[in-house]
C-alpha cells in the first residue's frame, strides 16, 4: 500500500509539471526575465532584478500601463545556455509573457533572443554587451533590441578617458597593459583594445591573462610589474578582481592608473571586500549615484534595498520604462505592434510620465548603423558610459569631465 | 512440452506488445502535446538519457567510474561544429566525423591510463575533462572562451535545423532507441560478459583469458563516441557551444540518470532520465522564482533520498518488487523460470539430434 502511495505521488508530481503552469490570470502585462538567480553569477542577477522590481512598483503605483498592472515572471538560467533556452520557452509558451528581458551573459542572451524572435516576443537586453549580438549575422533577429553600449564602445571610452586624463594629471599615458580573464569577457577586452589602440596612439606592452576563479595571481602581477605600463586595463569577475588588488598590494606594486571594464570591479562586494585598498581604482560605470540625473532615484532605491543603485539596476530599470512607453504607444501587447513601437521610439531627456533618463546619456533610440565598418542592428546608438574612481571608499564619477566636478586621483594610492 | 513453448511465445508476444505500446505513446506525444516547452523537456530527456547510457557502459557495466563524459560530449560538439562552420560540411557527416575523432582521442589518451584502477581512473577522467576544457579556452582555433555558434536559417533536414521542436523530438527519440539497442546488444555479447567480469574481478577476468585492457579500451571508445553523438545533437539543438559545456558539473549530470535509474541495468539511464529531468525542470519552474536556488536544494534532497533508500536505483528496486511480479504474472503472463529452462533444454536437444 505504501509503495502504491509513493508511486501515485510521483505520478501526481509529474502530472503537475505539465498542468499547473496553465492556470494564470491573463489580466496583467507580463514581463519575462531570464537571469542567473542561482549559481556563481547570482549576485549580478539580484542587482538586475532589483532594478526591474523598482520600476514595476513605480509604474504600477501610477496606474500601470494602459490601465493594466505590470507583472514580472522570473526565469533562472543559472549561467547555462541550454537552461536559458528551456526557460525562454517556458516563459513564452507556458507563462505567456508579453515581453522579455535578459540576460546577463551575452551567450545566453543570444540563444534567448533567437527563441523570442521565433515566437514574436519583443526582447530588450539591458546589459548584454557582446558586439556580435547585433551584427550582420543577427540581422534577422528582429524582435531583439539592446539598450546598453557595446563592448567596443566601453573600451573606446576607456581609452578616451586615458587620453583625456592628461589634462588633469599633467602626465600623458603612453603604454598600456591588459590584465584579464581568459573567459569570454577577457577575449572581448583584448579584441577591442587591439581594435582601437593605434587610433588613440597607445603602445600595448603586455597582455596578461588568468583562468577564472584564480587562487593565486602573483605570477600575473609580477609580469605586469615587469612590463611597467602607464595604465592597466582590466576586466574580471568579482572574486578575481578582489584577489588582483590584494595581490598588487602584497607585491607592493602600485600602477599609476587602473581602469576596469565594470563587471567584478563595480560589484557592491568589491568595495566591501577591499575597503581603502581599492582607492584609486577606476572603472567604466553605466550609472553612478553622483550622476546629476541619478541622485534622486538612488536615494529612493537605497531606502528600499539598503544598497546603491548600480549600473545593472539602472539599466534594467530603464528597460522596464521603455517597455511601458512602447506598449502605450502601440496601444496593445501584440508582439509585432510592440516591436514596431520599440523600433520607432525616440526618448529625449525623459520618459513620458516618468523620470529623466537616469543613465549618462540623454536619448534612447534603437537604430541600424555602422560600427568600425561593420553594420549593426537595433542598438541604442546614444548609449555611452562614464568612468568612476574609488575615492575615500566610494565610487565618484570622474569622466566625462562635464558630468562631474570630481578630480582624478593620480597616481592611484591603493590605500 | 508444447504447452511450455506456447507459454514462452505468448509471454514474448505480450512483452513485444507492451514495449510497442510504450513506443507508440512516445511516437504520438508530439501529435497531442503542442506545447514547445513540454516537447523541449522531452528532448532534454532524450539526449541526457543517451549521454547517461554512454556513461553507464563504462560506469555501470565495466565498473570504471568516469567523471569526464561532458568532455567527450563537448569535444564531439566542437569537432562537428567546427567542421560545419569552417569547412561548410554537411552536419550529418560532421556528426560521424565528431564521433570518430572523439573515439580516437579517448582511445589514445586512455590506453596508458588503464593500468590505473578504481578511483585513480576516476581522477584521470576528471583531469581529462578539465584539460580538454582548458585546451579549448586557450586555443584560438577553437574560438577560445567565446564559443562557436551554428548558422541560423531556414528549416532543413539536410542542415538538421528547425524552428519546431518536433523534428528534434523524433531525431532524439530515434537516437535513444538506437543507442539503447546498441547497449542491449553489447550487454548480451561476448564483450558485455567480459566487461561485467572485469567489473566484478579484474584479476579473475585476466586469469580466465579475458584481456581487461582490450575490453576497457573498447568500452571507453564506444562510450566516448556515443557521448560525441550527443554533443552533436546538443549543438544542433541549442545552436551554440562554449567551453562551459565541459565543466565538471556537466559530467556529474551525465551520471545522475544512470545512478537514479539503476546503473546495473541498461534501462537504468532511461528510467532515471525520464524521472530526474522533468523533476529538475519542474522544480525550477515552480520554485526558482520564489527562492532562488531552492530548486537545486530540492533536487539534491530527491537525489539523496533515492541513494539512501534505493541504493540500487529505481530499477534495482523494481526488479525485486511485488509490482514487477504483478506486471510479469498478471499483465505479461510470464511463465515460471522452469518453463524457460525446459524450453531451452528442448531446443538444445533438438540441435543435438
Amino acid at each position: 500500500m505504501k509503495k502504491m502511495i509513493a508511486l501515485l505521488s510521483i505520478l501526481a508530481m509529474l502530472l503537475t509539471v505539465f498542468t499547473l503552469p496553465a492556470m494564470a490570470d491573463e489580466e496583467p502585462i507580463r514581463i519575462g526575465t531570464i537571469y542567473a538567480m542561482s549559481g556563481g553569477k547570482a549576485a549580478i542577477g539580484e542587482n538586475i532584478l532589483r532594478g526591474i522590481d523598482f520600476a514595476v512598483a513605480e509604474i504600477n503605483a501610477k496606474g500601470g500601463v494602459n490601465g493594466r498592472m505590470l507583472e514580472v515572471v522570473r526565469g533562472d538560467h543559472a549561467g547555462d545556455p541550454a537552461q536559458g533556452k528551456s526557460e525562454a520557452e517556458r516563459l513564452i509558451t507556458q507563462e505567456h509573457v508579453d515581453v522579455m528581458m535578459g540576460c546577463h551573459m551575452s551567450t545566453v542572451t543570444e540563444i534567448v533572443a533567437q527563441v523570442c524572435t521565433q515566437y514574436g516576443v519583443p526582447m530588450i537586453t539591458a546589459i548584454s554587451t557582446l558586439d556580435r549580438l547585433s551584427d550582420a549575422d543577427h540581422e534577422a533577429m528582429d524582435y531583439f533590441f539592446r539598450l546598453c553600449p557595446l563592448n567596443s564602445v566601453y573600451v573606446e571610452d576607456m581609452l578616451k578617458y586615458l587620453k583625456d586624463s592628461a589634462a588633469q594629471t599633467g602626465e600623458e599615458i603612453k603604454t598600456i597593459a591588459i590584465f584579464t580573464d581568459r573567459a569570454a569577457i577577457g577575449q572581448e577586452l583584448i579584441r577591442c583594445v587591439e581594435l582601437y589602440k593605434d587610433e588613440y596612439g597607445f603602445d600595448l606592452v603586455a597582455t596578461v591573462d588568468y583562468t577564472s576563479d584564480a587562487t593565486d595571481l602573483s605570477a600575473q602581477v609580477l609580469a605586469l610589474k615587469q612590463a611597467d605600463p602607464d595604465a592597466i586595463l582590466c576586466d574580471s569577475y568579482i572574486g578575481d578582481a578582489t584577489l588582483f588588488v590584494q595581490t598588487l598590494k602584497a607585491q607592493n606594486y602600485t600602477p599609476k592608473m587602473i581602469v576596469a571594464k565594470a563587471n567584478g570591479f563595480t560589484d557592491p562586494a568589491f568595495l566591501a571586500n577591499l575597503g581603502a585598498t581599492a582607492n584609486g581604482v577606476a572603472s567604466v560605470v553605466e550609472f553612478n549615484p553622483d550622476l546629476i540625473n541619478g541622485q534622486e532615484i538612488n536615494e529612493e532605491f537605497k531606502a528600499q534595498y539598503g544598497v546603491n543603485m548600480n549600473g545593472h539596476s539602472a539599466e534594467s530599470y530603464t528597460v522596464v520604462w521603455i517597455f511601458k512607453t512602447a506598449i502605450e504607444a502601440a496601444g496593445t501587447t501584440d508582439g509585432a505592434a510592440v516591436r514596431d513601437a520599440i523600433a520607432a521610439l525616440d526618448i529625449q531627456g525623459e520618459f513620458p510620465g516618468g523620470r529623466k533618463i537616469v543613465l549618462p546619456y540623454d536619448r534612447i533610440k534603437f537604430e541600424n548603423y555602422d560600427l568600425a565598418g561593420e553594420p549593426h542592428f537595433r542598438d541604442n546608438t546614444s548609449a555611452s558610459v562614464a568612468i568612476a574612481q574609488v575615492q575615500d571608499g566610494e565610487w565618484k564619477t570622474v569622466w566625462p569631465f562635464d558630468f562631474t566636478d570630481t578630480q582624478i586621483l593620480y597616481p592611484a594610492p591603493l590605500q | 512440452m508444447n504447452e511450455n513453448v506456447k507459454a514462452v511465445r505468448a509471454y514474448r508476444r505480450n512483452l513485444c506488445i507492451a514495449l510497442g505500446l510504450i513506443l507508440l505513446v512516445f511516437v504520438l506525444i508530439p501529435v497531442f502535446v503542442k506545447s514547445p516547452y513540454v516537447l523541449n523537456v522531452f528532448v532534454l530527456v532524450f539526449y541526457m538519457s543517451t549521454l547517461s547510457m554512454a556513461w553507464n557502459l563504462l560506469g555501470g557495466m565495466t565498473g570504471q567510474n568516469s567523471l569526464g563524459h561532458a568532455a567527450y560530449m563537448g569535444l564531439g560538439a566542437y569537432a562537428s561544429c567546427l567542421l560545419i562552420t569552417k569547412a561548410g560540411a554537411n552536419p550529418w557527416l560532421s556528426a560521424v566525423f565528431g564521433m570518430v575523432v572523439v573515439g580516437l582521442v579517448a582511445g589514445v589518451i586512455f590506453y596508458p591510463c588503464f593500468i590505473l584502477r578504481g578511483p585513480y581512473f576516476t581522477l584521470v577522467s576528471i583531469a581529462f575533462g578539465e584539460a580538454m576544457r582548458q585546451f579549448i579556452i586557450n586555443s584560438t582555433f577553437f574560438g577560445r572562451a567565446s564559443g562557436v555558434g551554428l548558422p541560423f536559417g531556414k528549416d532543413s533536414w539536410l542542415d538538421f535545423r528547425f524552428m519546431s521542436k518536433v523534428p528534434y523530438y523524433y531525431v532524439g527519440l530515434v537516437m535513444v532507441i538506437l543507442i539503447y539497442l546498441l547497449m542491449k546488444k553489447i550487454e548480451r555479447s561476448r564483450m558485455g560478459y567480459a566487461l561485467r567480469t572485469i567489473r566484478e574481478d579484474e584479476d579473475a577476468a585476466a586469469a580466465i583469458g579475458i584481456n581487461p585492457t582490450k575490453y576497457k579500451i573498447m568500452a571507453v571508445v564506444v562510450s566516448a563516441m556515443v557521448a560525441a553523438l550527443v554533443g552533436f545533437f546538443y549543438a544542433s539543438y541549442i545552436r551554440y557551444i562554449d567551453p562551459d559545456l565541459m565543466v565538471q558539473a556537466k559530467s556529474t549530470e551525465s551520471v545522475l540518470p544512470a545512478v537514479v535509474g539503476g546503473a546495473a541495468y541498461v534501462e537504468g539511464p532511461l528510467v532515471g532520465g525520464l524521472i530526474m529531468i522533468p523533476l529538475s525542470e519542474f522544480l525550477r519552474a515552480r520554485f526558482s522564482a520564489m527562492l532562488p536556488g531552492i530548486n537545486m536544494l530540492l533536487y539534491a534532497v530527491a537525489l539523496l533520498a533515492v541513494i539512501r533508500f534505493r541504493p540500487t536505483g529505481i530499477l534495482g528496486w523494481y526488479m525485486h518488487s511485488r509490482f514487477k511480479r504483478f506486471v510479469d504474472e498478471k499483465l505479461l503472463r510470464k511463465p515460471p523460470v522452469e518453463v524457460f529452462e525446459a524450453v531451452e533444454m528442448e531446443k538444445h536437444r533438438g540441435k543435438e539430434a
